[in-house]
């Protein structure tokens, strides 16, 4: 005889009609459970639970709602209309109110337990909402803790008794929920709160506390709109999606780029396409989302620098006919700039449109644009969002492509300003270089996990039809200084005179230099750093000062 | 100032037709009438509590006793049950057809107020609510008969 463990039995979980809330709890509200939704005032306690009501009081299964001290029903009528999950026919029918002020200011709380207990038995509810719990006792004395206690546990007990699931309501601090042993009762606590930073106000909600569920911990953000409310879960796992097939590539359609990327981007992974203005992200990322829809695939494009219909128009002046691919249903476009959004909205709205349209490639323009997006609140800790949303919009098998501006610097390469290219897999780098008494571009492929890659330097374009590349710059060094040196090129007069001077001299400081040549020191210093890349001057410090001594002829020179 | 549309006018005749009909001496009106404000009440205090039906009632009362001094004179109590005190010697004195008329313009005003806050389809549906049995024709003394 074999023995198999026993098989837990299921709880059976009530949808919230929340979106998003199901999915925080990890299902749903566990029927016949006693459930507490805390928060301050305003926190959208009342548009909760009436939303949680309206999606699942029947006539047959009706609600009940006992209001006590506190917003009366009427106000919750009138106000709650305005939400579109408000449906009239189901008022005095699927959900009734009962006002319980009258008792609670006047009677004891085991009459209000009789008189709670006297319309359970009558209605036979599948949900019994009490709002507010806590005024019951605080409106007679504020003391009445373990009177309160005492009277939730019986009403939790006779409420399951009914087979009604129960939801008390009732304000409470953040300060008044630790040790508090009135919230040891519930099976679930549902926290509400709203912090207000400069001009946004971020909504968010915790599961303190939730019974048998596995619901997923931290701080939640949610919006409150006509629509009710809209709770967006931490992303804690990546989108899913269609498999990838390892060796697809998402080209740019630029064929010298391509190349360079050994064949294009492996498909499902996020590039970091970075560089300061004016080089050419956008236009980059306009080449990856044109390729892709060329060739049948669909697209979402996430605008949060520019307006949208700007984007479409430059990208058409180039050639690159995004409305007709909108209108084609290939291409989505999101605008998204309400500077109070946090990490985990901005992903459920692209994650959104994404699966809709069965996106296989996605630009971000830009990651600057999304830091200013995000309200402030945010904001400070911008590299822990943005590695959640990253993680959680790559892997559903669409090539994510964001675009970060970096300022220009020519002493040193930045590819993010946040240290944020640990999150891509691939980067693309771009900058200017001057060359020729001309300002250039150069690109190169800094980094691909997954792919071997050119290590080359190349210079590009922009031009009316897009991004051109064009050869390595294969003679010059200290390119990445901004400022490269034709190798084996003659040295330009200003060099030779500095170099025949640290010649002359064996061994000289600046000021040393300056003397000798006459040449000023903001000339000198840019003419002093190529000869030290250039393996012709050494540069050493001693005793505090810096001094330079040759190490070769000038070149041409004998 | 008026509070109430031809349509909650209409709907109070009906309900106070309904539950008026056919009580021929002062004492069986006054009852009628009362027993039509309690059933009012078993609506709006679920609403509003017994103190927000008490009020909403003084409010609707207030704009009617011009036309009805005999509401400033005729205490109200609001409670499990409503109590009209003296009713049937005001019916004696003013007659019945200017009592039901009063009471008419109070439920109206009462109904316009409901309907101020959460809607006449709203106010509608929960009147109906109370009074299942209200038949749908034209109360007597209406416009349309009129």
């Amino acid at each position: 005889m074999s023995v198999s463990e026993p098989e837990a039995h299921p709880l059976v979980l009530l949808s919230t009609g929340v979106p998003g809330l199901d999915t925080v709890l990890g299902g749903g509200m566990p029927e016949y459970s006693l459930n507490l939704i805390l928060g301050v005032p305003g926190a959208g306690k009342t548009t909760l639970i009436h939303q949680l009501t309206f999606a699942n009081a029947t006539v047959e299964r009706p609600a009940l709602y006992f209001t006590i001290v506190g917003e009366p029903a009427l106000k919750m009528l009138r106000f709650q209309q305005q939400m579109s999950f408000f449906e009239r026919e189901k008022i005095g029918t699927a959900i009734r109110f009962v006002d319980l002020s009258d008792v609670a200011l006047k009677e004891d709380l085991d009459n209000v337990l009789d008189k709670i207990m006297e319309e359970v038995s009558q209605i036979n509810p599948a949900i019994v909402v009490v709002d507010s719990f806590r005024t019951l006792v605080y409106a007679r004395r504020p003391e009445g803790r373990s009177e309160l206690q005492s009277f939730l546990q019986r009403l939790a007990l006779s409420l399951a008794s009914w087979q009604a699931t129960s939801f008390l309501i009732a304000e409470y601090g953040p300060d008044e929920m630790h040790n508090n042993p009135v919230l040891t009762i519930a099976d679930s606590i549902i926290i509400l709160s709203q912090s207000k930073e400069r001009n946004s106000i971020v909504r968010k909600l915790e599961v303190m506390k939730m019974r048998g569920m596995a619901s997923i911990p931290g701080v939640h953000t949610f919006r409150i709109s006509s629509q009710g409310i809209h709770v967006f879960p931490r992303a804690t796992s990546r989108m899913e999606g269609r498999d990838i097939t390892p060796r697809h590539r998402a080209r740019f359609g630029i064929p010298e780029l391509d190349d360079m990327l050994g064949g294009g981007i492996p498909a499902g992974d996020a590039t970091i396409i970075t560089g300061p203005s004016g080089t050419g992200k956008t236009v980059l990322s306009t080449h990856v989302l044109y390729e892709g829809m060329k060739h049948g695939e669909s697209a979402v494009l996430a605008v949060f620098e520019e307006q949208a219909e700007d984007y479409v128009a430059r990208a058409c002046d180039m050639g690159f006919d995004l409305a007709a691919m909108m209108r084609a249903g290939r291409l989505q476009v999101l605008q998204l700039r309400p500077l109070d959004l946090s990490a985990d909205e901005i992903l459920h709205q692209i994650k959104q449109v994404v699966v809709s349209v069965g996106a296989s490639r996605l630009v971000i323009d830009s990651l600057n644009g999304v830091e200013l997006a995000l309200a402030p609140t945010f904001r400070e800790d911008f590299r822990e969002s943005l590695y959640r949303m990253v993680g959680g919009l790559t892997g559903g098998g669409a090539s994510v492509v964001l675009t970060v501006e970096v300022p220009e610097a020519f002493d040193g390469i930045h590819f993010s300003p946040h240290g944020i290219s640990f999150l891509a897999q691939n980067i693309v780098f771009l900058r200017y270089i001057e060359l020729d008494s001309q300002l250039r571009k150069l690109l190169a492929v800094v980094k691909m996990r997954r792919s071997a890659h050119s290590r080359e330097l190349r210079e590009y374009e922009i031009t009316s039809s897009g991004l051109r590349v064009h050869g390595k710059l294969s003679n010059y060094s200290s390119i990445l200084s901004g400022t490269p040196v034709a190798v084996g090129a003659p040295a330009s007069g200003t060099e030779d005179a500095v170099l025949q001077a640290v010649i002359t001299l064996d061994e000289a400081t600046e000021d040393a230099l300056i003397a000798a040549t006459g040449i000023p020191a903001v000339e000198l210093v840019p003419v002093l750093r190529r000869l030290v890349e250039d393996s012709r001057v050494a540069e050493v410090s001693e005793n505090g000062r810096t001094l330079y001594r040759p190490l070769g002829r000038p070149k041409g020179l004998p | 100032m008026n509070v109430s549309s031809d349509q909650m006018t209409e709907l109070a005749r009906r309900v106070v037709f309904h539950e008026t009909a056919g009580h021929e001496t002062a004492t069986d009106l006054a009852i009628g009438i009362e027993r039509m404000f309690q059933r009012l009440r078993e609506l709006v205090a679920n609403l509003v509590g017994d103190a927000g039906f008490g009020a909403v009632l003084a409010r609707a009362s207030s704009l009617n006793k011009r036309a009805c001094p005999w509401l400033e004179t005729s205490a109200i109590v609001v409670g499990p049950i409503v109590v009209f005190s003296g009713l049937a010697a005001v019916v004696e004195r003013e007659g019945a057809a200017r009592v039901t008329g009063c009471t008419t313009h109070v439920l109206s005003d009462i109904l316009g107020l409901l309907s101020r806050f959460v809607g006449e389809d709203l106010t509608l549906q929960l009147v109906n609510e109370v009074w299942k049995d209200l038949p749908k024709e034209t109360a007597p003394g209406s416009p349309e008969e009129s």
